[in-house]
């Protein structure tokens, strides 16, 4: 009896590396605003931010205490969560035709970078890819570690307006406690603020922003410090709810109250938008801030007037007609919480809501 | 089972149009879960909380909420009568009302109280399903909650 002879491919079946430029991840709103993949929004509005972030089989080399996708942080790469939820992987070709289909519903995109050597050049081919099919504003979340000037020009070159830097610790001594362990370095504080100023300089005045995290173990004053260094500078600092990632070393962190998100997100739209005098904030010897020497009136009319809620709003990069173009919807809270930062205009049950939180009455020193 | 659109739907059981649960009674038990259209539009469930567990409660009462990524819904009894058993399967694994609709994803049994009259509002038989879960399709697709190939 002749026993056939096993067969062997020539050449093995070898699995399809779904890595960028090729492959990118989206968040969910953004799949969801796509329709690539199903599901709803807790609260109906429009929203056509699209976030796109950088993929590698090696992930980011970063090792951030807080962040779904530091190095060390338990799992593969291609399962953990990102600011705690799943970010669908999609092919970057399918992903452009896609957002050129919905056109008129985009507000803003953004290619978030990872620490990786590749971040560069495959930003690059994303944003001429993305060119192709859009003309809608695009935004960068920066990289430090892997940029220079060089780079953040040729990024201007190609037409993104804006770039964002991730900082997020807003203190040196935050950010040395919670970003270390690159291998091959560069994460540094400083060199984060030489390409916060570099940015400053190719993209011009209010048109490079900085996340910062409050939660983080910083300071009050830590975050006055910023906002007042920034704004003097033209750069727009962003704020972030820290939220923690299940898992990451600060998974079992507090999130900050509250009541100290709120004052912080009022007191930063102040600064912004009423130019409020640093002397009007006072800060004890702990750096925490114990009143806002601000007539009451003026307050009142700010939270429930005036701007209808606008200090909680989230902050995020403009459309190209000046309105919020990003609003990262149920990204730093789940759907039961309070809104840590509303995707849309806070509505009058919101903001009776938001006066209790805030308790400005124990704030204002009259 | 019945292919209808992309899903897969069980015909021989009970559906409540308001709140999308399917309803599977036996003598006065009822098991109670989502059906597949619902958990796709809800996007991926991340916790579930039930409520009033051992309490007579009315049709249109809650007895809990569901959240997903980006979504919170109230859980509404579609029937009047006592949740006697929770799924402690969905309590520590959510997705399995994703993954498993009617199995291993099923939300609660109650012991029924006015089922032969209320029962009446609930859809049955696969050509009244059928007709509602096509027009629920498309009413979801104009929302936009339904992803495209």
């Amino acid at each position: 009896m002749k026993v056939p002879l096993a067969v062997i491919n020539d050449t093995p079946e070898v699995e399809e590396l779904k890595i960028s430029p090729d492959y990118v991840r989206i968040s969910a709103a953004s799949a969801m605003a796509l329709r690539m993949r199903s599901g709803r929004f807790a609260r109906e509005f429009d929203f056509g931010g699209i976030n796109i972030l950088l993929n590698y089989e090696e992930g980011c080399l970063s090792d951030c205490g807080y962040c779904g996708l530091a190095r060390t942080r338990p799992g593969d790469y291609e399962d953990k969560s990102f600011i705690r939820v799943d970010w669908p992987l999609v092919s970057m070709e399918k992903l452009a035709i896609r957002m050129g289909e919905y056109k008129n519903k985009l507000t803003r995109l953004c290619i978030s970078q990872v620490t990786h050597g590749r971040s560069h050049k495959d930003t690059i081919e994303i944003t001429k890819m993305i060119n192709k099919y859009v003309d809608t504003p695009l935004s960068i979340l920066a990289a430090p570690p892997i940029l220079n000037r060089a780079r953040l020009q040729e990024y201007k070159d190609l037409g993104v307006d804006m770039i964002g830097i991730g900082l997020d610790a807003v203190s040196e001594k935050v950010f040395f406690e919670h970003r270390t362990n690159v291998p091959k370095g560069k994460l540094k504080w400083s060199n984060y603020w030489d390409i916060i100023y570099a940015s400053r300089d190719i993209f011009g005045p209010w048109k490079v922003n900085i996340h910062t995290v409050v939660g983080l173990g910083e300071t009050d004053r830590d975050l006055i410090d910023i906002f007042y260094h920034l704004y003097q500078r033209e750069i727009l600092p962003y704020l972030f709810s820290f939220n923690p990632e299940p898992d990451s070393r600060m998974g079992k962190w507090e999130r900050s109250p509250i009541t100290r998100w709120r004052r912080i997100q009022l007191i930063k739209h102040l600064i912004e938008h009423h130019d409020l005098k640093r002397e009007a904030i006072q800060i004890n010897d702990a750096g925490a801030i114990t009143g806002l020497r601000v007539d009451e009136e003026k307050i009142k009319d700010v939270v429930t007037h005036l701007d209808k809620g606008k200090p909680f709003k989230t902050d995020g990069c403009p459309s190209s007609g000046g309105e919020d173009g990003c609003s990262r919807p149920y990204g730093s809270y789940r759907p039961t919480d309070s809104y840590r930062d509303f995707p849309f205009l806070p509505n009058d049950e919101d903001i009776i809501r938001i006066r209790k939180e805030l308790n400005l009455e124990n704030l204002l020193i009259k | 089972m019945k292919q209808i659109g992309n899903y897969l739907i069980d015909t021989e059981l009970y559906y409540d149009p308001k709140n999308h649960f399917w309803l599977q009674p036996n003598g006065d038990f009822i098991r109670i879960g989502f059906n597949p259209l619902l958990q796709e539009t809800s996007g991926s469930f991340v916790a579930i909380l039930f409520e009033n567990i051992d309490k007579e409660l009315s049709k249109g009462e809650t007895f809990g909420s569901v959240e997903a990524e980006k979504h919170v819904a109230q859980l509404i009894l579609p029937v009047s009568g006592k949740i006697i058993v929770v799924n402690d399967l969905v309590l520590t694994n959510p997705r399995w009302m994703n993954t498993d609709p009617y199995g291993k994803g099923w939300l609660v049994e109650l012991e029924s109280t006015n089922f032969e009259n209320e029962k009446n509002d609930l859809l049955s038989g696969e050509k009244q399903i059928e007709q509602w879960i096509r027009s629920e399709i498309k009413k979801y697709e104009d929302k936009g909650w339904i992803a495209r190939p």
